[in-house]
Parts: structure tokens; C-alpha cells; sequence
């Protein structure tokens, strides 16, 4: 039987046609096209039946005998620059004018200059400048509808010179080539940002990180009571340092982080654990002058490439310090610059902040944000207990045009203060009680580097507690326009128009505010 | 001594070691027919940008000379090879199975070895291009999928292994080689591989522009569809492809486009470069630290202005303003945000720039009587913003200890 059944397949097998079809491919392939040798040039055989149109675009190349060429120079230097034009105007009130003394349109030209260098001249030496400049076209110190923090420059002009630093990496023997040394204007991002004129130096390998840096405070609006005393009082002395390890084949890192200002001293111990696509775990305690005064921890994680949660945790306790490590508690006197904002006493508040975002339908942008500010162990007016919502949705339609809408929700809870010594006994509780706002942006774009347009409406809502009155409620609304144009990928020159209007209520003088922007800014 | 001589000789090697670095310039006439006129009149970066021209499918020479490149190897191609042997595949060893009875790809090819043009040369004497194995025939729209004769034309050699006789050398054998019937081109979608093969001003279209991971692909099973990024390139650029196929029309690839707002709201993926990247979501731009941390270059691929060195947060974050630092934030905003969270402010703000404004009178105060009565209607408004500034025990007390007038 299994001979018949093997003598049947056989016989059905021969009647099978195995022969393939006709490889198109087959005449040209070829056998063999081992590359010639350099040799004298043969020209092809038979020629070109087609004109050669040349497709690419010219370049000239590089001189193989300069030093440096043009190409190695723009490598190594960063140069860019931007500057503006801007009118800001309040609208005055329908058969109010402004005070003599008030400007009701301020026309002001200001802008930036950042002029860096990596290895240019020396190898390991690289340079940085970063400069803003703002110039008051009327060239006077006076009031204006629309105010500014440089309303207070005397002459209504201020050169703000926010980095200006050398450093050095990577010198000496292999020992030292970790180490980068830094001298000059600088920012230090630590424990606290610090802004100051001395020097620092990082020893930074993957198992460990050494840091440590000293200095002249800079205080670039001024120190004490005048704004733009820039040199002529002393800013304060600060100095730090940090050790960070990391341990081998694990992705943790543990650090102790030190800062010191005049006569506080605050250290912070940190732990991270880093995951993969942009996911972190930090948390960290900080001790003000050996007082535990803030604790903190987050979490971000993202989830496929567009699905991501951060969750922010941010205890800070009365023995912190108010706003920032230069506004402590405690007033020093007419020269303390809180003389003029009372942001009321330190309270311990405990911090809540929740974020996800992913994208829906493969195109539907979604942002839920959720965060509650808890006062524990006490109350006080200035820092309420309040709770926030807010959703986005932007989509994204064909031609580069994207359209999105937002809305957030507060809710505060003020506390009244009692002893005051005088009667105004309420007032705790006045202030904003909710705030509601919606907007809706539509956006039109060429491409990264191109053109862009922007328009823009506004919604809010606020609702308010005042003195002596029924809780009531303040609508304004306004709007915005952008536009963005590049040239040769280096060049941009923006465009911005803001209007919006001021309730009623809450300004006896101007029923509405516009802003007119202009900037050039080009990159190389 | 001959330690010391050694040592001598090492050192003198040392000091001509930079200038040997150079290379020496073609002794001879090179065997590109650089004079020529046509070839004249090209700029050297047209050709020289990649090296060696004519290693990616023969790009750039195929911009002029297509014709000669899709005609049978002849005499044309000996200005670069030194030999054309054209000859017809090398005989398959096997008998085939009936083309209806489960063909297979070779599971263990690797795309990643066969497009190595250094290692093809050095051991068979040329490198490979796509349309070696995957040439079509001139009425078919499609490339064909190669055949043993193809891979025999090198295979068949003694010193190139696996050897035509070594089945499992490239199939696993009963196992999981993939189909020749697969398609990776499924649903309703359409597509033409002989109407890509030049673009709308002409200029050829590579293999690869759209088969980005080939080159990488190690077996027959990691060729994957082409990006979707890769079709966009060309289709909303209207210099390389008309107005009727572009990405914002569906029919030309989908055979039953969607109608209505499905329309009009299509997949990210399909809505060309003009948009940001797909991970620069809303979330992604509050929460972006991280990321910009670990990989800073990939900011300055796009932002203006970043360096991707130390300085690159400074560099955004001195200069531009928040989104939501807008007409209003000076005068009605700020102050409610800062009670929110001072330190969001304090990010970007030392205490100085808060006392530098509210140091200096308010445009609220500037009405002569603002002192005695006058400020009333904006106490009653928001008697909160006083003691921003004033303290009710110095400042208020002083008129107002015997009582406050509604």
C-alpha cells in the first residue's frame, strides 16, 4: 500500500513543472565588478546620450592648506543676538484720563547678545557671554500704565550682563581630564540657583561627581532698597559644594549637596533612580541651618513615545525660607528688599502636583494637570489652601495647521487671620476665591525653521471676595497674534500682538492693555 | 644599544607620524574622467559629499547617467570597474518546490552584510546594489524577490560560504523562514515601486530613502515597512512629487480614503514635517527636564539658540518668557501665581526683580488724593494687593486705629 501511495507521488512530482520563469534580471547580472585601480582616466564607451544636468548645488570646498577654515571656525563659536521693539499701551478709562505723571504707552527697544567659544583658540578653554539690554526710548524713569521691572532704571536704560565666564576642561594628565574649572559670571544650579561672580569647578566621572563653587552674589536688579545699585552694595558672599555617586550597574544615584549664604547654611541629601525613556525618581531633604525645612519628591515616566505622568511631592515648612534663599524670614530693616513685599510669614505647605499627557486617535494631544496646595500646622492668607485643574487638547490637521483648546479651574480656601490689632478683622479671607479660564489657540506652520502663525483668544473668570461686599465675580477677555519668518535657517524675525481687557473693579484707571513685539534674532 | 636604536627609531616614527597622516595625493591621472566637460562643470561636493561616490546605488552618477545604469553592464561601467564579466546567475543546486507550495525566503540573509560595500569588494571582488538581487522586469510595478541563480552568481564560489549546496546556511529549514507571500504593503493601501523610482523633478529615489532600516536589517525578518516619515519627505514636498499626490490627499495610496472629519483629522504620521516632533506633546513640553538633560544635541537639532553644551537651559530659559507671561501677567497675574508657588517663580527669579517693581509707587497710587480718599474704591476691590505692601499695623493703623470708614 505505502509503495503504491510513494509511486503515486512520485509520478505526480514528475508532472510538476519546476522550471522558473524567466529571470528578467538574469541578462545583466553581472559576474563579476571588481573596482578598478587608479589609473588614467578611460572615458565611457559609448558616451553619455544624455546632457548632464548638474542637480546639486555648489559648494565650495574647503582649502585642504588653511589652519582653520571657515567650516572649523563656525564649529567652535556660537554667536547670536537678538534684538527688539516693543510699545506696551494702557487704555485709559472712557472720560478718565491717566495722571500727568502716568506714561499711557511706554516704546522700548531691548534685546540679547550670547557670544560662546569651544576650543577656538585652546583646545580645552571655551568662553561664554550672555548680555540683555533694555533701552527706554523716552529715556525717563517714570511711571507707565503697563509697568516693568525696568521702570526703576534711573535713565531708563540697563545693560544686564547675565554670564561672562571662562572655563577649562581637560588638562593635564588623564587624572585631571575630568576636570572642568570655571571663573567669572555664572550660574549655578544646585540646591538653590545661584547667580555670582567667582569660580567653580566640577571633577565630574561616571562613578562620582565633584563640585564645589565661591563667590560675590550678583543681584542684577540690585541689592537693598535701590533696584539698580548694582556695585554699590554688597550682594553677599555664596559658596557650596556637592558630592554625587553612582554607582556601577545600577541606576542610582546619591547625592549630598551643600550651599552657603551669609548667615544660612542649607544641605540637601538626594536619591534618583533613572529609567529608561525619559523616566526619573528623585527625592531629596533639605536642611536649613541643620532645621529640616523642605522635602520633595517626583516621578516622571513616559510610556510608549507619547504617553507621560509626572508626579511632583513638595513639603516646604516653616523654617524655610520665604521666597528665596535671599528672602528669609526675618526683616532686616529699610534695606531688606521685602521692605516693599509682604508676602506674610512662612507656613509649612504641602505641595501636590500631577501631570499626564498622551496622544489619542493618533493625533488628539491630551494634558490633564491636577495640583493642591495643603497648609499644615498652621494658616496664613498668603499661602491658601487651593486645588487646580486643568485639561488641553490640541490636534494637528493637514497643511501644518494645529488647533487646541484649555481650560483650568481653581479653587482657593483663605483662612481668616485673627488678632489683628485694628478693625479689619476679615480680611484673611478676601481675595480670589476661583478662577476659571478657557482658551483656545489655532496654529499654522510651514515647517521647523520657516514660517509660522499663531492667533490666540482668551477667557477668565474670577471670582472674588471683597471688602464689605457679596461675593462677585470680574470677566476679562483677550487675545493674541504671532507670527514667525526665517530665512537660511539662521535668521528669524517675529512678530506679536497682545490686547486684553481689565475688569472693571480691578483698576480704576485702564479698561484694557496692548503690547506690541517686534525681534530680530539671528544664529550662528 | 640596539634597545637605545630602537627607541630611536620608535621616536623618529613618532615625529613623522603627523605628516604621513595626510594622504598623499593620486600620483596619476585618476581613473574618474575628471576633465571632462560635463564632469567639469560640477561642483567637487556634489560628488564628494559621500565617499566614494557611486558606492549608494551609484549615487550621484545616476542623476546623469540613469540610462546607462539601466541598461545591461557594459562598457560604461569599466570607467570605475575593472572588470564586466557579464554572464548569466550561477545555476541553482536544488530542485525547487512548486511555486504553490510554500516558498520561503531566506530567514538567515542579512540585508546589513550584503550592502557592506568594503566587505562585498573584498571578498567577492564588487560591492552589491539593491536591483543585483532585486532587479524588476520592465512590465511589472513591483521589485522581484531574488532567486538561487541570483545569490549563486557569488555563492557558487568555493571561498564564499554558505555554499549553494548548504541549505541551512540561509533557510531554517522547516522552521520559521518567512513567506514569499507576505506583504508588507496590506489593507487598502496601493503602491507602485516603478513610479518611485524618480522623483517629480527627476532625481532618482534610493532604495534606501524609504527602506531606512536595511541596511541595518540582520535577517530577513528585521525588513520592516518604511516609515511613514519617509513618504511624507517626498509627498508634501512639492518640488519632488505633484499637488495630486500629496499627503493630504488619502486616494493616492489609500483605495477607500476616509471622508468627513476622519478626514481632515489624520494620523500625526501623515501630516508631513511641518508639525513638531510626534513626542513634543502638551505634557512633553511642562515636562521636558529629563529628556533635555540626557540628550541636549537632540534640542539643538531644531531650537535657535542651544548649544547643546552646559550653557543649554540658559539659553531658552534667560531669554524667552513663559507662555503664560503675557499682556496681563505684570498687572493682574503674577501676584495670585506667586502665593500659588513662589518657587515656580523663583526658578527663573531672585528676590531683587520682585522688590525692584514693588519698591516703586504703583501706577494706582499716582492720583493726587490716592493718599486720603482716594484709595478706597481700590481698597474695597482688592484690599489683598494693599498688604502686599503695607503692613495693617504701621501703614493702615495710623488712620484707620479708630476704625475704618465703609
Amino acid at each position: 500500500m505505502n509503495a503504491i501511495l510513494i509511486l503515486v507521488i512520485i509520478m505526480r512530482a514528475a508532472q510538476v513543472d519546476l522550471a522558473l520563469p524567466a529571470d528578467p534580471a538574469e541578462a545583466r547580472a553581472p559576474r563579476s565588478l571588481a573596482m578598478r585601480a587608479e589609473g588614467p582616466a578611460q572615458p565611457p564607451t559609448p558616451p553619455p546620450t544624455q546632457t548632464p544636468t548638474p542637480t546639486l548645488d555648489a559648494v565650495t570646498p574647503p582649502s585642504p592648506a588653511a589652519p582653520f577654515s571657515l567650516e572649523e571656525i563656525a564649529q567652535k563659536l556660537v554667536f547670536k543676538f537678538n534684538i527688539g521693539y516693543a510699545v506696551e499701551q494702557g487704555e485709559p478709562q472712557q472720560g478718565k484720563p491717566l495722571p500727568t505723571d502716568v506714561r499711557g504707552t511706554r516704546v522700548s527697544n531691548y534685546g540679547d547678545v550670547v557670544l560662546g567659544t569651544k576650543g577656538l583658540a585652546w583646545a580645552p578653554l571655551s568662553t561664554y557671554l550672555a548680555a540683555h539690554f533694555f533701552v527706554d526710548t523716552d529715556g525717563a524713569a517714570t511711571m507707565a500704565a503697563v509697568p516693568s521691572v525696568f521702570d526703576a532704571a534711573q535713565d531708563g536704560r540697563a545693560l544686564l550682563v547675565r554670564s561672562a565666564w571662562a572655563q577649562l576642561s581637560g588638562i593635564g594628565p588623564p587624572l585631571l581630564a575630568p576636570l572642568t574649572l570655571r571663573a567669572g559670571r555664572q550660574f549655578r544650579y544646585g540646591v538653590a540657583i545661584a547667580h555670582f561672580d567667582g569660580a567653580s569647578g566640577e571633577y565630574v566621572t561616571p562613578l562620582v561627581e565633584l563640585a564645589g563653587f565661591f563667590g560675590r552674589r550678583v543681584a542684577l536688579y540690585g541689592a537693598g532698597s535701590d533696584p539698580f545699585a548694582l556695585g554699590k552694595g554688597s550682594a553677599g558672599v555664596v559658596g557650596g559644594g556637592s558630592v554625587k555617586l553612582r554607582p556601577p550597574k545600577v541606576p542610582l544615584a546619591f547625592g549630598v549637596d551643600y550651599f552657603g549664604f551669609e548667615n544660612a547654611d542649607h544641605l540637601v541629601v538626594s536619591g534618583e533612580l533613572d529609567l529608561a525613556r525619559d523616566g526619573a525618581v528623585r527625592a531629596w531633604a533639605r536642611l536649613r541651618n541643620g532645621v529640616l525645612a523642605e522635602t520633595r519628591a517626583e516621578a516622571r515616566a513616559r510610556f510608549g513615545r507619547t504617553t507621560t505622568l509626572a508626579v511632583e511631592l513638595d513639603d516646604r515648612l516653616r523654617d524655610d525660607w520665604m521666597y528665596d534663599f535671599v528672602l528669609t524670614g526675618r526683616l532686616t530693616g529699610q534695606d531688606d528688599p521685602r521692605r516693599w513685599l509682604n508676602l506674610g510669614p512662612t507656613v509649612s505647605r504641602l505641595q501636590v502636583s500631577v501631570r499626564g499627557g498622551t496622544v489619542l486617535f493618533d493625533n488628539w494631544d491630551v494634558l490633564v494637570t491636577a495640583s493642591a496646595g495643603i497648609p499644615h500646622g498652621g494658616d496664613s492668607s498668603f499661602a491658601p489652601r487651593y486645588v487646580e485643574l486643568g485639561a488641553a487638547l490640541l490636534a494637528r490637521f493637514p497643511f501644518g495647521i494645529e488647533a487646541g483648546v484649555e481650560t483650568r479651574i481653581r479653587e482657593s480656601h483663605r483662612i481668616d487671620v485673627q488678632g489683628t490689632t485694628i478693625p479689619l478683622a476679615d480680611i484673611g479671607a478676601l481675595g480670589e476665591r476661583s478662577f476659571i479660564e478657557g482658551s483656545t489657540t489655532l496654529r499654522w506652520s510651514l515647517g521647523a525653521r520657516r514660517f509660522s502663525a499663531e492667533i490666540a483668544a482668551f477667557a477668565r473668570r474670577w471670582g472674588q471676595a471683597p471688602l464689605g461686599a457679596e461675593p462677585v465675580a470680574d470677566v476679562a477677555a483677550g487675545g493674541r497674534f504671532g507670527v514667525v519668518g526665517w530665512a537660511a535657517g539662521k535668521v528669524q524675525l517675529r512678530g506679536e500682538y497682545e490686547v486684553a481687557g481689565i475688569p472693571d473693579r480691578t483698576s480704576e484707571q485702564l479698561t484694557g492693555l496692548q503690547t506690541l513685539r517686534v525681534l530680530l534674532e539671528a544664529t550662528f | 644599544m640596539r634597545s637605545a636604536a630602537l627607541l630611536l627609531g620608535l621616536l623618529a616614527s613618532a615625529c613623522r607620524g603627523a605628516p604621513d597622516a595626510v594622504p598623499a595625493a593620486a600620483a596619476g591621472p585618476p581613473r574618474f574622467p575628471h576633465a571632462a566637460a560635463a564632469h567639469a562643470a560640477l561642483p567637487c561636493a556634489g560628488c564628494h559629499a559621500q565617499s566614494p561616490p557611486g558606492a549608494a546605488d551609484h549615487a550621484p552618477c545616476d542623476g546623469c547617467h540613469r540610462d546607462a545604469f539601466e541598461r545591461p553592464p557594459g562598457r560604461f561601467c569599466s570607467v570605475c570597474h575593472e572588470r564586466v564579466e557579464v554572464g548569466g546567475r550561477g545555476k541553482s543546486p536544488v530542485v525547487y518546490p512548486p511555486a504553490e507550495g510554500g516558498r520561503a525566503l531566506a530567514a538567515e540573509f542579512s540585508h546589513e552584510l550584503h550592502l557592506d560595500a568594503a566587505k562585498m569588494e573584498a571578498k567577492v571582488g564588487h560591492h552589491v546594489a539593491c536591483r543585483d538581487c532585486h532587479a524588476p522586469a520592465e512590465t511589472e510595478r513591483d521589485m522581484r524577490l531574488p532567486a538561487h541563480p541570483g545569490c549563486a552568481s557569488c555563492h557558487e564560489r568555493t571561498d564564499v560560504r554558505p555554499a549553494m549546496t548548504s541549505c541551512n546556511g540561509c533557510h531554517r529549514l522547516r522552521d520559521d523562514d518567512p513567506s514569499r507571500e507576505r506583504r508588507l504593503t496590506g489593507g487598502d493601501i496601493h503602491f507602485r515601486h516603478n513610479v518611485h523610482e524618480a522623483d517629480a523633478s527627476g532625481a532618482p529615489i534610493l532604495c534606501g530613502a524609504c527602506h531606512t532600516n536595511i541596511r541595518n536589517a540582520q535577517e530577513t525578518g528585521g525588513v520592516t515597512l518604511p516609515p511613514l516619515e519617509a513618504c511624507v519627505g517626498c509627498h508634501d514636498d512639492r518640488a519632488r512629487a505633484p499637488a495630486r499626490v500629496a499627503m493630504a490627499r488619502c486616494e493616492a495610496c489609500h483605495d477607500r480614503p476616509p471622508t468627513g472629519f476622519a478626514r481632515l483629522v489624520a494620523p500625526r504620521s501623515h501630516l508631513g514635517r511641518a508639525g513638531r516632533p510626534d513626542d513634543h506633546t502638551l505634557a512633553f513640553r511642562r515636562d521636558h527636564r529629563v529628556a533635555a538633560q540626557r540628550d541636549p544635541a537632540r534640542c539643538a537639532g531644531c531650537h535657535a539658540g542651544l548649544s547643546g553644551g552646559q550653557s543649554t537651559c540658559d539659553d531658552c530659559h534667560q531669554v524667552w518668557r513663559p507662555a503664560d507671561h503675557g499682556v496681563t501677567w505684570r498687572e493682574l497675574d503674577h501676584g495670585t501665581e506667586a502665593g500659588m508657588s513662589a518657587t515656580r517663580c523663583a526658578v527663573c527669579h531672585g528676590g531683587e526683580y520682585c522688590a525692584a517693581c514693588h519698591s516703586a509707587r504703583p501706577r494706582s497710587h499716582a492720583p493726587a488724593d490716592f493718599a486720603r480718599a482716594g484709595h478706597a474704591m481700590a481698597a474695597r476691590a482688592n484690599l489683598r494687593s494693599c498688604f502686599t505692601c503695607h503692613r495693617i499695623e504701621v501703614e493702615c493703623a495710623a488712620c484707620h486705629a479708630g476704625g475704618f470708614v465703609r
